[in-house]
């Protein structure tokens, strides 16, 4: 009897690691993109994307929404991150460029603009207030109205009206620090 | 399929831009703005508003290249998350484990409690005669209340002295440290045992004890022995100790009472 039990639960177990599994690949890359974009420190959104899944692994059952399960877990790591260590993620945050492999091309006008444009693109990001931004960024990671209802807990019928407000709100302020730089 | 009674809400449309309407819901906007002069001048400006590629363009300019992260990389972090937690809590329970025994070592209530409880157990009375020490000589100090609040004797060796513990017990130790002060002193949780004191000798009668005793002897005593049913256990001759266990680490012996 102990026997059989035992055998239920690694077969349990391993059917779950398959299911984490196959949402790893699925979904690792999207949630560490927005969570870099997100903070500007590849480092930090590594880390965190990978303790959302971590935590869903020790969590035992898939959640109703993964995709959305995972975010909602991996942005509340993150404002927890930044409500612990405010200052710790100002340096990351600023630091966001620094690791970026920059060659001899980089040199050139075109990578310097490129550079130029990302580094206002941050900025805006920076200056949008966080969960507008947050919008933006799981929207154009291509996850739906519903999806991204749940990762931020809003009304799902309030969403196509605040993420095109947050696009105007991103390309107003991105715009208007290209014309002062 | 229908057309909409009433113009589509800015959420409607929004919807429909971001292709979030499906089937008859998609269509009936459709229709509805291809007949609507109003409404396909809201489309038109909020397309503008709902267009993503200049935005997706603009962030993909923050990327980097994805970490080098398998799945299996993320299960091994959850079993050793997994691992510290159980060590954690193995750690915490012993640590709420010793806090118990130290507690029950310190108050009295709870000794007296544990005691009694242990005594009702194994079928010994509950009320054991109390102590009381006999001074044997002026040197000899009465019952001595110690810091523990144990009760105990406390002797002022003058030569050869001897700890006689008259009976083997089914469970406990004797603790024995030596100390730079000048008495014997031994003591026992209240009610546990009697003392018969002579300028010689200390006899512990323990029969049916079961408790762990401690024993203080001053290192300048010149010889004091220890005796647990008759068998000597602990011989102190100057500052020579022998002993059929070993010391521990901090110098002390504990010196079972369940000799066979």
């Amino acid at each position: 009897m102990l026997g059989r039990g035992s055998t239920t639960l690694t077969k349990f177990r391993s059917t779950f690691e398959r299911e984490v599994t196959a949402l790893f690949n699925a979904q690792f890359q999207r949630i560490f993109r927005v969570l870099h974009r997100f903070s500007g420190d590849a480092d930090v959104a590594s880390d965190l994307a990978q303790e959302a899944f971590v935590r869903l692994y020790r969590r035992g059952e898939m959640p109703d929404a993964p995709s959305a399960w995972l975010v909602t877990v991996s942005l509340n790591l993150m404002r927890s991150m930044r409500s612990r260590d405010a200052r710790r993620l100002e340096i990351l945050t600023s630091s966001g460029f620094e690791g970026e492999h920059v060659d001899d091309a980089a040199l050139a006008d075109h990578a310097m603009v490129r550079a130029e444009t990302a580094r206002s693109v941050r900025q805006t990001l920076d200056r949008m207030p966080p969960r507008q931004a947050q919008l933006l960024l799981l929207s154009v990671e291509g996850f739906s109205y519903r999806e991204i209802s749940a990762m931020l807990e809003m009304h799902e019928a309030s969403v196509g009206v605040a993420l095109g407000r947050a696009k105007k709100v991103f390309r107003d302020k991105h715009e208007s620090l290209l014309d002062a730089s | 399929m229908s057309h909409f009674s009433m113009h589509p809400d800015h959420e409607q449309l929004y919807r429909w831009l971001d292709l979030e309407l499906v089937g008859d819901e998609a269509e009936t906007v459709r229709l509805h703005v291809a007949d609507c002069a109003i409404c396909s001048r809201w489309l038109a400006e909020l397309s503008a508003d709902a267009n993503s590629n200049d935005v997706t363009a603009s962030l993909s300019l923050l990327d980097v290249p994805p970490p080098v992260v398998s799945a299996r990389d993320v299960l091994v972090r959850a079993d050793a998350c997994r691992r510290a937690q159980t060590t954690w809590l193995r750690a915490a329970a012993m640590l709420i484990g010793f806090a118990g025994v130290a507690a029950a070592a310190v108050s009295p209530g709870v000794r007296r409690a544990i005691s009694t409880a242990t005594n009702w157990v194994v079928g010994a009375p509950t009320a054991a005669p109390s102590i009381a020490p006999e001074p044997a000589s002026p040197e000899t100090a009465a019952s001595s209340k110690t810091a523990l609040d144990d009760e105990g004797i406390a002797v002022t060796p003058t030569g050869k002295y001897r700890i006689a513990f008259r009976y083997r017990q089914r469970e406990g130790v004797v603790n024995v440290m030596l100390k730079d002060s000048g008495t014997v002193v031994v003591r026992a949780p209240r009610g546990s045992v009697t003392f018969e004191s002579s300028p010689t000798q200390l006899r512990i009668n323990n029969q049916s004890a079961l408790t762990s005793y401690y024993v203080r002897i001053p290192r300048t005593a010149t010889q004091v022995e220890i005796l647990v049913g008759g068998r000597r256990v602990f011989f102190k001759v100057g500052e020579r100790v022998e002993s059929v266990f070993r010391a521990n680490a901090d110098g002390n012996w504990q010196l079972p009472l369940t000799l066979k």
